[in-house]
């Protein structure tokens, strides 16, 4: 992008509009006494350190990420949380015109390093400046957000941090396992991912969520994003787990029911294990749960739809899935209506495949 | 004026396996599974190869005559025009194709179309606001 002069207080040191435009992100944010309320949040190789500003009610954003806490660490990527409601900070002149942004509210021809969206329909503006290491969510009023937007907090900033690295991508799948290794669920709408991974929460196998997950290509590895449970409320019934929980759930008309499983059961989370191998859960309709080869194909086509079109995403994620489902084993998990059988497919599958050393997460 | 030329759409990225291609259109939130003589064709595409030498090409790989295969091959291509993943126009470059002989009588080939995709790709609304401070503004 041409790079053109916001105003003549401009700097010339700056190399483009983006980094002025970080530069006073950066400043209105700082500007902010005493800055508080820092918490810490650890994704692979990357700390989230999230400040607040103006946000009474964090939880909103760290309830579904509190399995990841961590110490802060230099080098973090900075990620100011602003209400503009609470804390009056104003967005300064976009660097960039409007056409530039699409229908879902990305904004496409930015500097490289930079990536911003905003989503008119929620007020929502985030940015990610990569030489900065800082992001900002920056929202108009945070308590108007639907609450669906709890159960995946940040989605947008670590997939957009992550897109042009060759290790690490961000996927629509459950994933669980044992600390020695564990398969990723995935598949399309209806497929049966969601009740696969929770028919598991009363087995052996450990949870590292059953929506999106993040997975080290270099030496596949899981890592667990959110610690979030999510079931339409007519199936609650089948899992007795949850069913001790749902008191507490606040009930939207039309949206899943939330259960954030570390703050009840935090040794059924986990950080994360080494990954063996995807399946495809397919519901049958017989009882039984069998478990057959699946080609690299269909794992492509039953994990890349999705992830490409929640995460808005280009070829480069396209391009690490494929690279995913051709190292890894793949297979078909159909499910039969007796979900006790699901864990232990997946167990005894896992058993027969080679067990690598334990990583650390 | 008639082109028998086509050139793969930028906007989509595609990815061949043993025996399938499979294409994913982001701008119009689809995706597509290629198999058999598809898949073929589409390799050719992917090799810059006009109309006509697709047809060659696939009469050999076929061991039939280009009459047979015309009218299938090019209503598939028009297919793939309508469907955003072919525009027609001057390639730039032609790689040559890899010679191959397969062992069964020529099929029509099939667009498998898959549109869930879409569903989740569902719009904002448009985005207007005023390039001014202390945006978003709504018009």
């Amino acid at each position: 992008m041409a790079y053109q002069k916001i105003d003549d207080n401009q700097p010339a040191t700056l190399s483009s509009g983006e980094a002025y435009f970080t530069q006073l992100v950066a400043d209105r944010c700082r500007s902010v006494q005493p800055q508080v309320s820092a918490r810490s949040f650890g994704f692979g190789d990357l700390t989230l350190q999230v400040i607040f500003i103006g946000e009474s009610n964090q939880d909103f954003f760290t309830k579904a990420i509190s399995h990841r806490k961590s110490p802060a660490q230099p080098n973090s990527l900075t990620v100011y949380v602003v209400n503009h409601k609470t804390s009056g900070i104003m967005l300064p002149q976009p660097c960039w015109n409007w056409q530039q942004t699409d229908g879902h509210g990305v904004i496409h021809g930015l500097a490289a390093g930079y990536s911003g969206t905003f989503q008119q329909d929620t007020g929502v503006f985030t940015w990610i400046a990569h030489t900065e290491r800082l992001a900002l969510v920056w929202g108009t009023d945070f308590a108007s957000l639907p609450e669906w937007e709890r159960s995946f907090p940040f989605r947008y900033v670590l997939h957009k941090w992550f897109e042009d690295q060759e290790r690490y991508v961000l996927v629509h799948a459950g994933a669980v396992g044992t600390p020695s290794g564990g398969v990723l669920l995935t598949g399309r709408g209806g497929s049966g991912k969601s009740t696969s991974t929770l028919a598991c929460l009363q087995s052996r196998l450990h949870y590292a969520g059953d929506d999106f997950v993040m997975i080290d290509l270099d030496d596949p590895f899981v890592h667990s994003l959110y610690n979030v449970a999510k079931l339409e409320p007519e199936n609650l019934g089948r899992f007795p787990v949850l069913q001790s929980l749902a008191d507490d759930q606040p009930i939207v008309p039309g949206q899943k029911l939330q259960f954030y499983l570390h703050q009840h059961y935090p040794n059924i989370v986990t950080k994360g294990f080494p990954l063996k191998a995807i399946m495809l859960p397919q519901f049958t309709g017989s009882q039984q749960t069998t478990v057959r080869p699946a080609t690299p194909a269909e794992a492509l086509k039953a994990l890349a739809p999705s992830t490409l079109a929640l995460l808005r995403a280009d070829q480069r994620t396209f391009q690490k899935m494929t690279r995913l489902v051709h190292q890894l084993p793949l297979f078909w998990l159909e499910t039969g209506t007796d979900l006790a059988q699901i864990p232990d497919a997946i167990y005894s599958t896992l058993q027969s495949l080679p067990t690598y050393a334990e990583a650390p997460c | 004026m008639q082109t028998n030329q086509y050139c793969i759409s930028p906007a989509i990225v595609s990815e061949h396996f043993d025996d399938e291609v499979i294409i994913v259109n982001m701008s119009r939130g689809n995706y597509y599974s290629l198999r058999g003589s598809a898949a073929l064709v589409w390799q050719g595409l992917e090799a810059g190869a006009s109309q006509d030498i697709l047809l060659s090409y696939l009469a050999n790989a076929y061991s039939t005559d280009e009459a047979v295969i015309s009218e299938p091959i090019n209503t598939f291509l028009e297919q793939l025009v309508n469907e955003a993943l072919l525009t027609k126009g001057p390639q730039s470059q032609t790689s040559p194709l890899p010679t191959c002989t397969i062992p069964k009588p020529f099929t029509p080939p099939v667009l498998e179309i898959y549109t869930d995709m879409a569903d989740l790709l569902t719009l904002d609304p448009i985005h207007d606001v005023s390039p001014v401070e202390g945006w978003p503004i709504k018009k």
